[in-house]
């Protein structure tokens, strides 16, 4: 209160108040004596006028101290006396500025001139022109500058930790510095909104004791970045200004220049964008459009593949002749011209590429770039997109199978390995081993998948894994490896159920059933069933189009008829599948028909006797026809394709589509279809789970059949015949491929995302201690170059596990520290392409001593090698690419929800007026700031004061005549 | 204030009020014939009536005239004429002693009894005094020697202002020794008792007096016009009073009206003449233009 005064010393003539009062006491003390005949009258006088005599003199005795106590303000001039809007001489303003610094801010005013004037540096110049004229002005003003992307550290003014908190006064030499500061500035890539920068900016005016409090909000005011950005700041905006007194000024620096019009949403200008970037496997048939690939992120020599590119048009103006660049290592490979692209509208373009034989092998950096040739795109920043593949000679995978060192011709691994390795296009490279040596294999990443076949658990046996290779296997699915499992003769259920599944904790995605078969025809683990050649009807269902199993129509049909599983294990089915868990293929169901067979008559009796509302006999021909299908159950075994052919007519006759929709029938129809869902429902065969709980979520996937045909003992038929004859060429080799595709592309070693938006928090990547280095080397590969270059050195945090590791029963090994490493990652330099270089341990087995089956040219000896982690870092277009402005009354009805939902709870209906009478977008600052530095000096603000002044000595004066106390 | 008695009568006053005469306003009985209207038939030149002879009376009355031409007796009756028995009512009281111009209205007061009995004497009438504060202080009997004067001024000289006025008391005592109808002057400022002044007046009025009111008020009495914070020295044994007398002006007027109106209207009820003369006033012209306006409203009469 006694700071921010023009004339500190003078506050002591507020003694001066006391002066009335001691002329007063002085003249009660000082009087003539007169002796006083008359005393009657007078004492009479005094009765009758005492009490207004006191309440006259002590007015006029509080309006002369009133009048000294102006006299001293006036000299003094507080701040608070003045109030008003007072820039004069000598008064304190703290202001906090806001600056928008996402990158929507980079808006050009001429999109052909990239240097040209921005929206940013519009800003940048209005608080430099603001704080010059600040400077120069009689009134202290003090400035706190910070931005959106990093609220925390002010980039002009002290930050919150220091002892002063109060901002930078301004003077000629801090504007200056201050101009500085503000030519560095740059739009950040970040798509930070204004909460955290306006909480921060409230901290700083709480800090502020006295003085008038302005809050600057310089920004784009993009409509979607603004709505978007939660009540919270409304809230925050409306109780500043009501409650905390904050003027609030919001500066719009966005062209075309805002109208004095608030209802108007001022005019933006067009944006281009390209919003994704992403490789894909090739898919040509017209039947897969729907299938929803992941993103290929390995690829090999003569692989063709696809690179989709979605380009967004985020204006309303249509665009055309935008020129589509494709680069990989900056070199560009592709170019697509498109024509039109009208407002809003969003298309993708999908680049065919394959790189040749003799590409240098590595990480390949993609990158998308719009070219506007009219020159209407204003915002460039966003007409980037930047992404990875990675390239490998081969793309190795592990076969694990306790037959790998037989030369038997009938072993799983053979037919998997020729599967995947039957054509060179695939580039794919398998290493076999068996289950024993796996516990040597510490570094799985190299492989992106790694195939279980015929395994017989965990233990000591010949199929078993053991615990380290149990313990290796672990860690690398939960890294985000991805698991294949075939199934087969050794496949120990309980260990499987024990070890494997462990109650959901393991890297089995269910529970096999012990005894499954429910007609207690054996007691094996698995289902047996003897092949019915006389059976033409589908024996299994593919339940979703899946990499793997990209079949649908007729071929999907033709598949379902022909493969006959005939020994398959089961899933316990008490056991209720978790989330992540799917049924890719299911069998039939392979139970007697005998069973089904009076269910089936008594339906059939129940419709005849109502089949007769349809005409024609349409309805009542198919009774006949389920009569038929079940009438020699003995002879037809388990085939039940005639009845579900059956069934499913009668539902789908269309001249009873009136009949089952009636209400009546309902329960007739649900009958109908329950027993058709039970008929069709069989055991799954082939599941799919994400295995979660590690750093990065694995993918398993397990068949419940062996991967070969294996014969069974004493019969002419194998476990199945998927592998055999044609089904192995059209069927089986595909799927293989298929799978291996779907799995590789989820697989962590060939890169955590394809994009990696850039954000206000670090990306986070955690590390296995026992195989890394805690030191991350960034590096960074600019625009066109072919190489990247180190730019830092990132030490990673310990941090608490995701995983802790199976505890072993009654294992004696000692248990480690357990940590993670957790590294953060910025991206430095913006947008681009980046990748993390991993300095792994030595380790004391190298894998690569081990004898590996195969090809022995690929060298797993990886421990001395930095592995790579490609990062492609994007501008998060969600909101900031879309250049749509806020118009006024869209801020008011938003401050007016604030208010009401502010500490106050305003009514909304006050609420609405208090926001409406204020004018929140200042349309010229400089012109405002001017005129308030003339008002001051025309001491116009000071006015009523004086007329205040003026009042109260006229009105002194009249009492005091009026109270007799002058003539 | 100097010891002589004669500084009340000074020789301009007594030539200005040489010329005023001041009449009862009553028919009075005197000892001597002078000016004044006797009840009594006498030997003036003023004819009255006739009246029957009766045997006894004085044939110097009967008027010879009438009976030439009636043959019968009748008494020719005139008027008498007497001189005026008049006691001048000085208050010497404490409050008298205030005064601010030239003279206090003690000082005044006394003047203007001089100057009443000098003139009193000069038409032959009888005058006495009497000076009175809380009691008697001096009783000059009335007498109408030229010499008598000296007496009366003496009588006031020695009567210095002091003690509270008691009038019931002082009016009862002169009614109860006043012989006869007289004229009474009551020159007083009044700031007493109004109901025991009142009721004095009552007694005098009873006794058919012709009583003459001078209410001596100085000109700060009347207009109250101090500056500046005043202690008021209560006199009489009344309280002090520190006050600012510019804010208690309008009070004090106010009072003093009300005042002035209570003693205005009981003298006029009373048959009484009233007069309130202020020490500013000239004694003469005060004097002159209350003896006119006696005589004029004896002249209705």
């Amino acid at each position: 209160m006694f700071e921010s005064v023009i004339n500190p010393l003078a506050w002591w003539g507020l003694l001066a108040v006391a002066v009335p009062i001691i002329i007063h006491l002085i003249n009660r003390l000082r009087y003539k004596r007169i002796e006083w005949a008359a005393m009657e009258f007078l004492l009479k006088a005094i009765q009758r006028y005492k009490r207004k005599l006191l309440l006259e003199q002590l007015i006029l005795l509080l309006l002369r101290c009133l009048l000294i106590l102006l006299v001293v303000l006036l000299i003094v001039r507080p701040l608070w006396f003045m109030g008003g809007t007072g820039t004069e001489a000598g008064s304190v303003h703290h202001h906090v500025i806001v600056l928008d610094d996402s990158f929507s801010m980079n808006d050009l005013d001429d999109a052909r001139r990239s240097d040209g004037m921005s929206a940013f540096r519009r800003g940048t110049q209005l608080l430099t022109d603001l704080g010059q004229a600040q400077a120069s002005s009689n009134a202290l003003h003090h400035w706190t500058l910070l931005t959106w992307s990093n609220p925390t550290v002010p980039e002009f003014g002290p930050s919150l930790t220091s002892e002063k908190t109060e901002g930078t006064r301004l003077t000629n030499e801090t504007a200056t510095r201050l101009k500085e500061r503000l030519d560095d500035l740059k739009p950040s890539s970040l798509p930070s909104g204004p909460l955290a920068s306006l909480q921060q900016a409230v901290k700083h005016l709480d800090n502020v004791k006295d003085g008038r409090k302005h809050l600057h909000i310089v920004s784009d005011f993009r409509q979607l970045t603004w709505r978007n950005s939660g009540d919270e700041v409304y809230t925050l905006l409306a109780d500043l200004s009501k409650q905390g007194k904050v003027r609030v000024q919001m500066h719009d620096v966005a062209q075309p220049n805002r109208s004095m019009s608030t209802g108007e949403v001022p005019p933006a200008h067009g944006n281009l964008s390209i919003t994704q970037l992403v490789a894909r496997p090739r898919r040509t048939a017209d039947s897969l459009a729907g299938l929803t690939d992941l993103p290929l992120k390995v690829v090999t020599p003569r692989l063709p593949f696809d690179v989709h590119v979605t380009v967004k048009n985020f204006g309303a103006a249509e665009h055309s002749k935008v020129k589509l660049i494709l680069r990989s290592d900056g070199v560009v490979k592709a170019e697509r011209l498109i024509d039109r692209l009208s407002g809003g509208e969003e298309r993708t373009i999908v680049f065919n590429l394959e790189y040749p034989a003799d590409e240098v092998v590595g990480i390949k950096a993609l990158t998308a770039r719009l070219e506007d040739a009219e020159g209407r795109d204003h915002l460039a920043v966003d007409d980037v997109r930047y992404g990875f593949v990675e390239l490998r000679s081969k793309v190795s995978v592990l076969i694990i199978d306790p037959d790998a060192r037989s030369n038997f011709n009938g072993t799983d691994w053979l037919y998997v390995s020729a599967a995947l390795t039957g054509t060179s296009r695939t580039g794919i490279q398998t290493d076999v081993i068996t289950p024993r040596e796996l516990a040597t294999r510490r570094n799985l990443t190299p492989y992106t998948v790694i195939y279980l076949l015929n395994i017989a658990g965990v233990g000591r046996s010949e199929g078993d894994l053991d615990e380290d290779g149990l313990k290796n296997l672990e860690r690398y699915v939960r890294g985000g490896g991805s698991l294949a499992y075939f199934l087969g003769p050794r496949t120990n259920v309980a260990i499987f159920n024990d070890r494997l599944y462990n109650k959901g904790m393991g890297i089995f995605p269910a529970p096999l059933s012990l005894k499954p078969d429910l007609e207690g025809r054996k007691s094996n683990p698995y289902i047996d069933d003897e092949p019915d050649k006389d059976d033409y009807y589908a024996k299994l269902r593919f339940l979703k189009v899946h990499p793997a199993f990209p079949f649908t129509g007729e071929i999907a049909e033709t598949f379902a008829r022909f493969i006959h599983v005939n020994r398959y294990f089961k899933i316990d089915p008490q056991w209720k599948p978790g989330e992540g868990f799917d049924v890719l293929v299911q069998l039939m169901n392979r139970r007697p028909l005998q069973l089904y067979r009076d269910q089936a008559r008594s339906l059939a009796s129940e419709l005849n006797a109502v089949a007769g509302e349809v005409p024609d006999d349409k309805l009542k021909q198919y009774v006949g026809k389920i009569f038929a299908s079940v009438d020699d159950p003995e002879k037809k075994k388990s085939r039940k394709g005639e009845l579900l052919e059956a069934l499913s007519a009668t539902l789908g006759e269309p001249a009873a589509a009136n009949f089952w929709k009636e209400k009546k029938y309902a329960e007739l129809h649900k009958k109908f279809r329950d027993f058709l869902e039970v008929l069709q429902q069989g055991d799954p065969l082939v599941v799919e789970a994400a295995v979660t709980g590690g750093a990065k979520a694995g993918r398993v996937i397990a068949f419940l059949t062996p991967a070969s045909p294996t014969p069974i003992q004493g019969k002419d038929y194998g476990w199945h015949d998927m592998a055999t004859g044609d089904l192995a060429q059209f069927f089986f080799v595909p799927m293989m491929i298929g799978l291996q595709d779907h799995l590789s592309s989820q697989t962590r070693s060939t890169g955590l995302t394809t994009s990696t938006p850039v954000q206000q928090q670090p990306l986070e990547i955690r590390l296995d201690k026992d195989r890394f280095h805690p030191q991350v080397e960034l590096w960074y590969q600019a625009d066109g170059e072919t190489q990247p270059a180190k730019i830092d050195t990132i030490n990673a945090e310990k941090v608490k596990p995701l995983y802790e590791p199976t505890p072993i029963n009654g294992s004696t090994t000692k248990v480690a520290e357990q940590f993670d490493w957790l590294v953060k990652v910025r991206p430095l330099k913006g947008p681009g392409h980046y990748r993390l270089k991993f300095n792994q341990v030595s380790s004391a087995t190298s894998p690569s001593e081990n004898a590996v089956k195969g090809e022995a040219s690929i060298n797993l000896d990886t421990a001395k090698i930095p592995e790579e982690q490609p990062l492609a870092f994007n501008l998060d277009d969600r909101e900031e690419s879309d250049l749509t402005r806020l118009s006024e009354d869209q801020m008011r009805e938003m401050l007016a929800d604030g208010l009401s939902k502010g500490t106050a709870k305003t009514p909304l209906l006050e609420a609405r007026e208090y926001v409406q009478g204020k004018t929140w977008f200042v349309l010229n600052a400089l012109e405002a700031q001017a005129n308030e530095a003339l008002q001051s000096q025309s001491w116009s603000e000071f006015s009523w004061v004086l007329l205040l002044f003026v009042g109260l000595l006229i009105l002194e004066q009249y009492l005091a005549m009026r109270f007799s106390h002058h003539v | 204030m100097g010891d002589d008695s004669r500084r009340f009568l000074t020789p301009e006053a007594v030539s200005r009020i040489s010329r005023l005469d001041l009449r009862a306003r009553h028919v009075v009985e005197g000892f001597i014939s002078g000016m004044h209207k006797s009840p009594f038939f006498g030997h003036s030149v003023e004819f009255v009536q006739h009246r029957d002879y009766t045997p006894g009376d004085d044939i110097r009355h009967l008027d010879w005239k009438v009976w030439s031409k009636t043959d019968r007796f009748y008494i020719k009756q005139f008027e008498a004429e007497t001189n005026l028995r008049a006691m001048i009512m000085l208050d010497v009281s404490e409050s008298m002693r205030y005064g601010k111009g030239p003279l206090t209205k003690y000082e005044y007061a006394c003047s203007m009894a001089a100057s009443l009995a000098y003139m009193l004497l000069q038409q032959g009438d009888a005058v006495g005094c009497i000076t009175f504060d809380g009691q008697l202080r001096h009783a000059v009997p009335a007498r109408s020697q030229q010499t008598h004067l000296d007496a009366i001024l003496q009588a006031m000289n020695v009567s210095k202002p002091q003690e509270k006025t008691n009038l019931e008391s002082i009016l009862k005592r002169v009614t109860d020794n006043l012989p006869g109808r007289g004229m009474v002057i009551l020159i007083s400022d009044l700031l007493t008792d109004r109901e025991s002044f009142f009721r004095g007046l009552d007694l005098l009025a009873h006794r058919r007096h012709d009583v003459i009111v001078f209410h001596v008020l100085d000109e700060d009495e009347v207009n109250f016009e101090f500056q500046g914070t005043t202690r008021f020295l209560g006199m009489e044994a009344m309280p002090d009073l520190v006050c600012n007398p510019r804010a208690l002006r309008d009070g004090y007027l106010e009072a003093l009206k009300e005042y002035l109106v209570e003693i205005r209207r009981g003298c006029a009820k009373r048959g009484v003449e009233y007069a309130l003369i202020r020490t500013s006033d000239y004694l003469d012209a005060v004097l002159a233009r209350f003896l006119a306006a006696r005589m004029a409203l004896r002249g209705r009469k």
